[in-house]
């Protein structure tokens, strides 16, 4: 499709589970929300590297914004399709001895202290749209509640405005109020017009996040169409 | 297949039973849910909303949901809803404080139905019997009508509490009936 940003066809990925990771079919165009259920942690660590190009399928092709992963180049080039992808996850780390304002503005530099006034900007206005308070920015990752941290997460994910963003298993960022959270989401990426992508296994913040919520097969690759009350009731 | 008959008013069987089933409902913890069986346009939808359930809507016709859609958010009512064959369509289990059906027939399905409902929790059902034919309006399919004695004997292992079958204006069976148990 030459208008998707992500185009996922015919993929396995051996990563020594009990199979490959297959995946037939996806495709996530712009302003786009799809919720992606049945694939467990770490089949979703390695789909991500596959949507990221860190990595390329043992079979079919995943083509990031019109151009097959297979074609990046080099390490540039590499990250200048990085900057396009958003990513929320449990495995990225948050130093516990930072505020989530020094967190926040690990993204743009590595100057904290003093911090540069267009990097306190940003910070400021990506907190802002994400919901954190000034108290919350000044507050160590370490007290931070999870909501809040999940907010920072996802503040850091948005700093390079992102056209895709991508959910690892980011309800479990939130153990009570992923609903709530995954909402939120749904909200910002709506009006800044950017698409989501979302691999869960709760149902409840696949139906909150994605306006399209799919359950995958793992062993056949297909997604199946998650309708009707399923999306409220697991 | 199940008959649908849509219709503007608010039925009178409704408004004088709702309230008695919210009252006997009243204390039991978290979200009250309520099933609108063949939600139609959505008129009863709004008596279920502002009786505090947590209201679902299930109808076979994209459009009368999206018709019944922009009139409750027009009155700031959410209802969630979903589009499905009721025929062929499974139903969750013991999710329901209430069963609500007006003038939709599902003959084949009253075990689904009744499983649907939490135990103590409550049916609300009202549709057409086969005196209808007679009076020249209305659905005339058997499939669309209830028998005599039909709709009381489907919920027949339930507590009652109301029941009975009216052949004036409408020929018309109502019940109301709790599910034992909790």
């Amino acid at each position: 499709m030459a208008d998707a940003l992500i185009d996922v066809r015919g993929v396995t990925k051996n990563y020594g589970g009990l199979r490959p990771l297959r995946l037939a079919a996806l495709t996530v165009v712009s302003g786009d929300r799809v919720a992606m259920l049945g694939i467990d942690a770490p089949a979703a660590e390695i789909l991500m590297t596959l949507l990221t190009g860190a990595a390329l399928p043992d079979e079919g092709e995943v083509r990031l914004f019109g151009r097959a992963s297979a074609a990046i180049a080099d390490a540039g080039d590499w990250m200048a399709t990085l900057d396009r992808i958003g990513m929320v996850s449990p495995r990225a780390m948050l130093a516990d001895d930072f505020t989530l304002r020094q967190s926040l503005a690990l993204a743009f530099t590595l100057s904290l202290d003093p911090m540069p006034e267009p990097v306190a900007a940003d910070v400021a206005r990506l907190s802002a749209e994400v919901g954190l308070t000034a108290q919350d920015l000044d507050t160590l990752v370490r007290d931070a509640p999870p909501l809040v941290k999940a907010r920072c997460r996802l503040a850091r994910s948005l700093a390079a405005s992102p056209g895709v963003l991508l959910l690892e298993h980011a309800n479990a960022l939130v153990p009570e109020g992923a609903a709530a959270f995954g909402r939120e989401i749904a909200a910002l990426a709506k009006t800044r017009g950017m698409a989501v992508l979302a691999l869960t296994a709760d149902e409840t913040f696949a139906s909150a996040v994605a306006k399209r919520v799919f359950a995958l097969d793992a062993a056949t690759g297909q997604l199946k169409a998650r309708g009707g009350w399923r999306r409220w009731f697991s | 297949m199940g008959g649908i008959l849509p219709g503007a008013e608010i039925s009178p069987f409704v408004e004088a039973w709702l309230p008695r089933v919210v009252a006997e409902l009243n204390g039991r913890p978290g979200h009250r849910r309520a099933l609108d069986l063949a939600m139609g346009e959505g008129r009863h939808a709004i008596p279920l909303v502002e009786a505090g359930f947590v209201t679902y809507g299930v109808d076979v016709a994209v459009g009368r949901l999206l018709n019944a859609r922009r009139m409750l958010h027009g009155r700031r009512l959410d209802v969630l809803q979903w589009a499905a064959n009721l025929d062929t369509y499974p139903l969750p289990v013991e999710r329901f404080d209430l069963l609500f059906c007006t003038r939709f027939l599902l003959r084949a399905r009253w075990d689904d139905l009744k499983r649907s409902v939490r135990p103590g929790g409550f049916v609300m059902y009202e549709t057409f019997t086969t005196g209808q034919i007679a009076r020249g309006f209305g659905p005339s399919s058997p499939d669309h009508l209830l028998h005599p004695g039909e709709l009381a004997g489907a919920f027949g292992d339930w507590t009652v509490l109301h029941s009975e079958e009216v052949e004036a204006p409408a020929a018309m069976a109502r019940l109301v009936a709790r599910k034992p148990g909790a």
